[in-house]
């Protein structure tokens, strides 16, 4: 039954573009990927970063797309997510076979990507520095993917391409074998 | 695919026991016994675990969390004295729980799952005899630094009650992080209350002496309960003063707390007593902690005067705490620990209560001694670079102390008690205002009101030919009193102007 509402929920995605599917439109040079989940308290405590980023970057040229990681997650529950925390502007995607998860190497919510036109992965990992563990958090002073968005626009190569991220560890997609 | 906890074991060969953890079996009951009380809908917890479908989709997380031993949150090290309500997952428990994970989180056999706990639904304690709810709600912006604010609840009863339990109920659980609860009897919070044109207010400077905590809250906490014959003195007139400490969690939120107070049937037969080191949360121990030192140390001692039994600890730092640890040195020659935190998180604010009373006899020596790391090797730090912090309110600020609540062993040695308590904050006043270099060689010429009041009381005590000032014989004669009860009157960074902290 659970498995059934799993495939339901993915076909409904499918077939009623539940979301904008990226790419995004073709003007926007770099894809911005913010891997997200409704319930992590990390995720949700930087979603006013994210409507900055995405306010800040999108004139710029930047795609933004939030991607939601759990497969469970509907529409309903993801549109009601991002009017709870004011994030109706930007384009959204429920990832329910984390093929945006795979093509980043995303591990944990929340994480960004940055990706060229070609999907490559210029940068991955944290926002900013300001979480430090599970229940540490300070004012950031490195705004690792605001340098990384700002080196992509230019033609450079982003300085610091990888770094790690503090939040929720992304779940594999249920594996069958494994449920008995 | 029955055979893949088989196979799994193969390929991991003799380190793991002949079986596979399985979730029925092995997992459900370490889950279902010391996380779910949290993480269960309408609990703080931010994700349930109430079937296996919840616990195995935050598997790798659950794995990662409890090795780093950051769930269940707990701070305390084991001493000879337990506690009653320590929730920690011993070793095996830990490894078992990677190794379910490592082999792909079987389910096993649903029918030998155990049910969940029956956990109580409302107030833990069944219906309490005094509810006390916030009038307005206080919104929490979205983001930004953490918010300290107090709410008054007023009571005002007709005459003094006793109460056997308290318990705090934030309406928006994610955002409120820990709740200290006062009784109070200065009634000064009707001149402040939403001044700002916000609900409640943020500063509340009540005497010492007119306000009593009387509970903490803090996300995973039961209702506090007191020990079997112990009671707290809710004062005729007094009213509940809550200071809340806020999260931002991404969105706006509006909290409306509500607290439940249950009334004793009698007085109780020993007065519970709070004797803290340093007192009130250092106020007086001169916290002036330089930028970048990784190991700020203020060590205070007390000497028992009469016997005591200990009920229960309670630590208290901000960011910059780094580890706390209260010994006894006993009249036998033995000396314990009564309470270590060795690892001090600012996210977790428990009161640890001793599963049976321990008794001190008199004559026993209390030192509580406490580090503040403010270097950037301090991953809580909030300023980078590190700043000079002083002793204050804010979460910027800082504080300290280690709370034992104790009660005398013989009501009748109260008052003898209380006096020690007092006589003992007094020379923590002291020891602070002779610290800085020929401290009140022209007494209180010079000072401000408040400086001059605890200049006063100082003299009170030093100045032996009433000359109302300290000669330097005086002042050394009174330092090596102060070093001799066993307070430090090294020469310390932080002088005067002074807080008239005693008077508080």
């Amino acid at each position: 039954m659970y498995r059934l509402v799993r495939i339901a929920a993915a076909l409904l995605c499918a077939t009623l573009a539940c979301a904008q599917t990226p790419p995004a439109a073709p003007s926007k040079k770099i894809a911005l990927h913010l891997f997200v989940l409704v319930d992590c308290p990390i995720s949700r405590r930087l979603a006013p970063e994210f409507r900055r980023l995405c306010a800040d970057y999108s004139p710029r040229g930047v795609g933004c797309t939030l991607v939601f990681v759990d497969p469970d997650t509907t529409p309903q529950e993801a549109r009601k997510h991002l009017k709870e925390f004011s994030l109706e502007s930007i384009p959204f995607v429920i990832d329910s076979r984390h093929e945006l998860v795979r093509r980043a190497g995303a591990t944990v919510t929340p994480e960004a990507a940055v990706l060229d036109a070609a999907s490559r992965v210029l940068y991955l990992g944290r926002i900013d520095d300001s979480h430090v563990s599970w229940t540490r958090s300070r004012p950031p002073t490195r705004h690792d993917l605001r340098d990384a968005l700002d080196a992509a626009l230019a033609g450079r190569p982003v300085p610091r391409p990888r770094t790690d991220a503090i939040g929720c560890y992304i779940s594999p997609l249920p594996d069958d074998s494994a449920k008995d | 695919m029955k055979s893949l906890p088989l196979i799994a074991g193969l390929l991991l060969g003799s380190a793991l026991p002949a079986a596979t953890p399985n979730f029925s079996e092995h997992i459900a009951p370490i889950i279902f016994n010391n996380c779910t009380t949290c993480h269960r809908p309408g609990e703080a917890g931010p994700f349930p675990f109430t079937s296996y479908e919840e616990v195995a989709k935050r598997g790798k997380m659950i794995a990662a969390i409890t090795k780093a031993r950051t769930m269940p949150p707990w701070q305390a090290e084991k001493t000879a004295y337990p506690f009653s309500n320590e929730r920690t997952l011993t070793a095996a428990q830990i490894e078992l729980i990677q190794e379910w994970v490592r082999a792909g989180m079987p389910r096993g056999n649903a029918a030998s799952q155990p049910p969940l706990p029956k956990f109580p639904q409302g107030w833990e304690l069944g219906k309490p005899d005094l509810i006390v709810k916030m009038s307005k709600s206080f919104r929490v912006p979205a983001e930004g630094t953490d918010i300290y604010r107090h709410f008054a609840f007023p009571i005002g009863l007709p005459e003094d009650k006793w109460v056997r339990a308290i318990e705090f109920r934030p309406g928006a659980r994610s955002v409120v992080h820990h709740a200290l609860l006062y009784f109070d009897t200065a009634s000064l919070w009707p001149t402040l209350d939403g001044k700002d044109g916000k609900a409640g207010f943020d500063e509340y400077n009540s005497p010492v002496a007119k306000r009593q905590r009387v509970a903490t809250w803090a996300v995973g906490s039961n209702p506090r309960t007191y020990p079997e014959g112990i009671a707290v003195k809710l004062p005729k007139g007094a009213d509940l003063v809550v200071q809340t400490h806020f999260h931002p969690t991404g969105k706006e939120e509006d909290e409306i707390s509500t607290v439940g107070i249950y009334f004793a049937d009698a007085p109780p037969a020993k007065t519970w007593t709070e004797l803290q080191l340093p007192y009130f949360f250092g106020i007086g121990a001169g916290i002036d902690i330089p930028a970048g030192d990784p190991a700020y140390t203020v060590t205070e001692s007390i000497t028992l005067p009469v016997d005591v039994e200990a009920f229960a600890g309670f630590a208290h730092a901000h960011f910059l705490g780094k580890e706390f640890r209260l010994t006894a040195a006993l009249p036998s020659g033995q000396t314990q620990d009564l309470l270590w935190v060795k690892k001090w998180d600012f996210a977790w604010q428990t009161i640890y209560n001793f599963q049976d009373r321990i008794a001190l006899p008199k004559g026993t020596k209390l030192t509580a001694r406490i580090v503040w790391d403010n270097s950037t090797a301090n991953s809580a730090n909030q300023f980078n670079p590190p700043r000079a912090i002083r002793w204050g309110e804010a979460s910027t600020d800082e504080m300290g102390s280690i709370t034992l609540d104790i009660v005398p062993a013989r009501e009748t040695e109260l008052p003898a008690l209380t006096a020690a308590l007092r006589r003992h904050r007094q020379m923590t006043d002291a020891s602070r205002v002779l610290s800085t270099d020929r401290a009140l060689e022209n007494g209180v010429a010079g000072l401000s009101a408040d400086e001059a009041k605890l200049a006063k009381a100082v003299l009170g005590f030093f100045d032996a030919d009433k000359d109302g000032k300290l000669s330097p014989a005086e002042l050394e004669s009174a330092r090596a009193n102060l070093r001799a009860q066993g307070f430090d009157t090294g020469l310390r960074r932080s002088s005067l102007p002074l807080q008239a902290a005693s008077a508080r």
